[in-house]
């Protein structure tokens, strides 16, 4: 037994030092950082987006300006209006598409605060922080092209 | 390394699952070499061993890992992983691979006459390790080689105390008998 345990000795030592080649720790190492970067959106992550979109949804699909009187009537059936929209007290809303000829409009009752005001190219005290009555003038497409901040005294209705 | 600062095997699991390579990185210089070494000694293969040794990180590394703590040390799961691999290697093979067949190491058969006696029992003895049971031999490379005590190697293989016992007496019974008859030849061309 004495002449195992020698050579049992000898083979412990001549193993002492073995180990994998470094090709195999690396490889290991690059997949683990692969895995890492693959799954770095943790699953949590995608349930807490969706609840927040969800939220985000909710929240726009409420409306802001909740109208005066909704959609009022249609305003005309030329395209006088939108290209002289200042013929009723109407300012032209900047940098939008011009409309067609024949394009049906429709002025909409609404209340905007100053900052949206301002947005839409009209002059406001900037220390207002009431919402102002206002009206709309909307093309087809729903985009406003002229707004007017409607006089409180003149706001029974139609424009 | 402080006391304090070191991490339990444990520890470092959950801090790699994590995404943290350091504690992977920590745990593989921790782990990696003996376990190397056993699936070296159960296999006889360099190339098996280091399979072995990797395939061990990977599933480890892999998200749905079925280690839990609650049944036993990473260590063992480590181990047992590796075992897996090695009877599975076995398997495959079909029989068990000489020790010496890919180590570079002369082979002992055709190398009576060639040199140093000291050298040809060692060749002598991976020979009649790779030709034991291999319970006997998970015995004998972990407590003889890997100098585990008994306690840490039922532990790692799962069994009673006493099996482990059992089986590394029985073990060295067998290797014993074959070094000396393996070694019979070399003494006589000695004379």
């Amino acid at each position: 037994m004495n002449e195992l345990d020698e050579s049992l000795k000898a083979l412990r030592a001549e193993a002492r030092g073995l180990r994998s080649s470094p090709e195999s720790r690396d490889f290991l190492m690059a997949r683990f950082e692969a895995r890492n970067r693959t799954r770095s959106t943790p699953k949590w992550f995608w349930s807490f987006a969706a609840v927040a979109a969800a939220l985000v949804a909710g929240v726009v699909a409420i409306p802001h300006k909740t109208p005066v009187a909704p959609a009022v009537e249609v305003a005309s059936d030329s395209s006088d209006a939108a290209a002289d929209p200042d013929s009723e007290g109407f300012i032209a809303v900047p940098y939008v598409p011009p409309l067609a000829t024949g394009e049906m409009l429709r002025v909409v009752h609404t209340e905007l605060n100053p900052a949206e005001l301002a947005s839409l190219g009209v002059n406001v005290d900037p220390t207002l922080t009431a919402q102002l009555p206002a009206d709309l003038l909307l093309g087809e497409d729903g985009m406003p092209r002229a707004v007017r901040v409607a006089d409180t005294s003149s706001e029974s209705g139609g424009s | 390394m402080t006391a304090g600062m070191h991490k339990t095997d444990e520890q470092l699991y959950l801090l790699m699952k994590k995404g943290n390579a350091q504690a992977f990185a920590e745990l593989y210089e921790r782990r990696e070499p003996a376990l190397y070494r056993y699936a070296l000694h159960m296999t006889g293969s360099a190339s098996s061993a280091e399979e072995v040794a990797q395939e061990v990180f990977v599933q480890l590394m892999a998200p749905n890992t079925r280690f839990d703590e609650t049944r036993g040390s990473l260590e063992g799961w480590m181990y047992g992983v590796a075992r897996n691999l090695v009877r599975t290697q076995r398997r495959k093979a079909g029989s068990p691979v000489p020790a010496s067949s890919e180590t570079n190491e002369p082979s002992f058969r055709h190398d009576i006459l060639g040199g140093m006696i000291e050298g040809e029992t060692l060749a002598a003895l991976k020979i009649a390790v790779s030709e034991l049971p291999p319970a006997y031999r998970e015995a004998v490379v972990l407590c003889d080689l890997e100098e585990r005590n008994y306690d840490e190697a039922a532990r790692l293989v799962g069994c009673p105390v006493g099996t482990i016992r059992s089986r590394l007496h029985r073990a060295r019974g067998l290797l014993a008998a074959k070094l000396k008859r393996l070694n019979a030849p070399l003494c006589a061309a000695a004379r």
